[in-house]
């Protein structure tokens, strides 16, 4: 094959080209931390990046509900400890005016703070997080229990002592998705908690006694008006009818905790195992990802040498020619 | 036997040989540089002898002819390789340009915003009444369908670039069809004689490669020295009475170029990856950008019928039915298009159908922002799903459209790689044949130099001898 000055310099030209993109790549590779800058330069892993990132970025929302419905549960889970509190104090007070003879006017003195614990479980009842009512259901927008007098439903202030307590929310439970294929239900409605039945609406007149003979603030109401009367073992409403049913009443609001500490508990196993997943992602993300840095290191010195090589081999073929020679 | 005055005049022939052997050396080293040329090459061929009686005297040398050596395989090889170069040139630009648009490793790509919008309905079905939640969701749609237009425009606007690149293209073929018509004519009149001007022939063959890297293009040389070009399907482009002129227009319908040959539109021919530069531009504004055009706009109509139809299902947090969540809700709608059409993020309707029929649930439910978030999971299918979706999700769908175009550009970068080293190989061996090689041209210039300097010095012998016989006479 003939050597000519052009084909010599076009091949030169080519491997210098060639040797200089490739230092550019690495460089580029070294200072972005990645080994790819364009997804054309490896579609296949750029793909799996995308899924890896999307994958990633569920568990980062999936994280963001569980911080959210932890906020809700433990709010809930605090109200409810205060909440059992009261029911126990309320059943020390009626135990201790049931076990003593009590003269009436001590005997009222203990239903009327029975009646106060009822107007405290009241405000817990409608205890609110950010706005939102949180034994509400799903109409959780408006305050969920309301004090009607029983002799005129249009009284706007009736006395919380001798009122019903109505439940305006409902038995919408929500769940919430905390991981793929997880849902977890991060609300509780009164319902369950306070044996309230869901009050008619618009109230009719007159408002009839809630329905539900197990609701927490009638039991507390008749209870204070068994001890404000003095019946203990007879008469109707009396002690011994009310005391059991205060006492399952404490016992359905300590289960209520205990439901919602098992979700608790649930939810940070699973914000556990998200943190794995995330930390898997990631490790995978790079493995397609991040550059080899001693790998790259490596080669751009190899590709340095093979430069340099070829620039002195240039210099040199293409220095001399016969002509030099001829005197 | 010659006399002294006869030996006299064929050393005068033989030094008038070497000279016209050292001018090819001469213009072969002034065109070292000079690409596509072919290098000269002077025939130098012994004259026919003479008998006389039983002896037979040679009568020197003569320059029969001044080669141009080329190898017309190799030429054709050339051209062939460099329109595909061409193509691939043009389309790895192209594709690079698209691949920018669509590059999901930063912070605004297509599939980030898409995530980001699901996201925030997730979010928002923790607490569906949240205010600042819900004015999430509007700004990661707004987000989207901005990305969405935006992209869609930009590769509108790829095409529109492809369309000034075609005309531009289309008038630099018309000036090389013209050259080569040019150089036609000074060749046919040049070799009447039988003489070969090589000097021409490179000239068109250069304009020959370089109309090869735009368009694909056959050519065959007449009985009278014409090049005829035609297209690769056989259309004349210049014949021995002159050239045709390729026009470009837009095609009404598509908003894509077309390219005509006197008036005859030869688009179709072109889009094949040995059609040069034109093709290339042809077929990535045909074929590709029109594609990721049809699939966002089946992205945006989709998103609108089928979001909108689960949307419409749910109540919002006034307890209104769920109105048009993506806008116009009605009749065409694009990637250039689409809209959020609520404003108000209490208009969101998040929640589902209450133990009443057609009414809400209440403001804390969140059944039906989860039936929308599920979009971004599974695909429902309470209306038909156009046939490309089938089976995916919309983020599996935008993978699918990015990996393609990183495919695509990865694929025209190999090409173009590969098409580069062939043709590098076939420059080197057109070089071997035609280059010049300075050592070789300074051997000759030797080598004919001697010989002058030969030729003269028995010039001055035979002076000489003519010189003691004219003294002798004298």
């Amino acid at each position: 094959m003939r050597i000519t000055e052009y084909g010599t310099s076009l091949f030169h030209l080519r491997q210098l080209d060639t040797n200089r993109t490739r230092e550019d790549q690495i460089s580029q590779q070294l200072s972005s931390g990645r080994r790819f800058l364009a997804d054309s330069e490896d579609p296949n892993s750029a793909a799996e990046a995308q899924v890896i990132r999307r994958q990633a970025g569920y568990l980062a929302l999936y994280r963001e509900n569980i911080v959210r419905a932890r906020s809700t549960m433990s709010y809930a889970d605090s109200v409810l400890d205060s909440a059992t509190q009261l029911l126990y104090k309320a059943q020390q007070i009626a135990n201790q005016a049931a076990g003593s003879f009590l003269p009436s006017s001590q005997l009222k003195r203990s239903a009327e703070a029975i009646l106060n614990i009822r107007k405290e479980l009241v405000e817990l009842a409608n205890s609110s997080l950010q706005g939102v009512y949180i034994f509400a259901g799903a109409q959780n927008n408006i305050k969920p229990y309301i004090f009607i007098d029983p002799a005129d439903p249009t009284n706007t202030n009736p006395d919380p002592l001798t009122s019903y307590v109505a439940f305006r929310g409902d038995n919408n439970d929500r769940e919430i998705q905390v991981a793929s294929s997880l849902d977890i239900q991060d609300t509780m409605s009164g319902i369950q908690i306070f044996a309230t039945d869901i009050y008619p609406s618009p109230v009719p007149s007159p408002p009839p006694a809630p329905a539900n003979p197990e609701d927490v603030f009638e039991t507390l109401r008749q209870m204070a008006e068994a001890i404000r009367q003095g019946n203990i073992q007879s008469g109707t409403p009396s002690f011994t009818q009310m005391a059991p049913l205060l006492e399952s009443a404490r016992a359905r609001i300590s289960e209520s905790r205990g439901a919602l500490g098992a979700r608790l508990n649930l939810i940070q196993q699973v914000e556990f195992d998200l943190q794995d997943q995330e930390l898997q992602l990631q490790t995978r993300l790079s493995s397609v990802e991040d550059v080899d840095i001693a790998k790259s290191v490596t080669e751009l010195s190899l590709n340095q040498a093979a430069n340099q090589a070829t620039l002195y081999a240039q210099g040199n073929v293409m220095k001399s020619t016969l002509f030099d020679f001829i005197g | 036997m010659a006399g002294l005055f006869s030996i006299l005049g064929f050393t005068r022939q033989s030094m008038q040989v070497q000279q016209a052997a050292m001018e090819t050396v001469k213009n072969n080293i002034a065109n070292v540089n000079t690409p596509g040329y072919s290098r000269l090459r002077a025939r130098i061929t012994e004259n026919a002898p003479i008998r006389e009686g039983k002896l037979i005297f040679g009568q020197g040398a003569s320059v029969s002819e001044v080669q141009a050596l080329r190898d017309r395989f190799i030429e054709i090889r050339l051209a062939q390789e460099q329109k595909k170069s061409g193509y691939y040139s043009d389309l790895s630009t192209g594709l690079k340009q698209l691949e920018d648009v669509f590059n999901e490793s930063g912070q605004n790509g297509l599939q980030k915003t898409l995530q980001d919008f699901f996201g925030s309905l997730l979010e928002l079905s923790s607490d569906p009444s949240n205010i600042s939640l819900r004015q999430g969701v509007l700004l990661k749609a707004q987000t989207l369908t901005t990305n969405l237009r935006t992209k869609a425009l930009t590769v509108q606007e790829l095409k529109e670039q492809a369309n000034g690149r075609v005309d531009f293209l289309a008038g630099k073929a018309n000036d090389l069809l013209n050259e080569i018509d040019d150089l036609n004519r000074q060749l046919v009149q040049t070799e009447a004689g039988s003489i070969d001007s090589g000097a021409l022939r490179d000239k068109r063959n250069v304009a020959l490669q370089e109309l090869g890297q735009l368009m694909e293009v056959s050519s065959y040389e007449a009985p009278n020295g014409s090049l005829i070009v035609t297209t690769g399907k056989g259309r004349v482009l210049v014949s021995e009475t002159g050239e045709r002129t390729i026009s470009t227009s837009i095609s009404g319908t598509t908003g894509t170029s077309r390219v005509l040959v006197d008036g005859t539109d030869i688009t179709d021919e072109l889009l094949s990856s040995e059609s040069g530069s034109i093709g290339a531009q042809l077929d990535f504004q045909t074929n590709i950008l029109a594609d990721v055009s049809t699939r966002l706009d089946l992205l945006a109509q989709d998103l609108r019928d089928r979001f909108n139809a689960v949307h419409q299902q749910g109540f919002d947090l006034l307890g209104n039915a769920g109105q048009a969540f993506f806008v116009p809700a009605t009749g065409t709608i694009s990637a250039t298009t689409i809209q959020v059409g609520i404003t108000d993020p209490k208009r969101i309707a998040a929640a589902g159908v209450g133990s009443t029929p057609g009414t809400s649930a209440g403001p804390g439910d969140n059944t039906n922002i989860r039936a929308l978030y599920d979009f971004s999971q599974q695909l429902p299918s309470t209306i038909p799903i156009p046939a490309a979706l089938t089976g995916m999700t919309y983020s599996d769908y935008l993978l699918q459209l990015t990996t393609d175009i990183a495919s695509q550009t990865s694929n025209a970068n190999d090409s173009l790689e590969t098409q580069t080293a062939l043709i590098l190989q076939l420059q080197r061996q057109r070089e071997s044949v035609s280059g010049v090689s300075l050592d070789e041209e300074a051997t000759d210039m030797i080598r004919y130099q001697k010989a002058f300097e030969a030729s003269s010095r028995f010039f001055s012998v035979i002076n000489q001898l003519t010189e003691e016989v004219l003294r002798l006479a004298g």
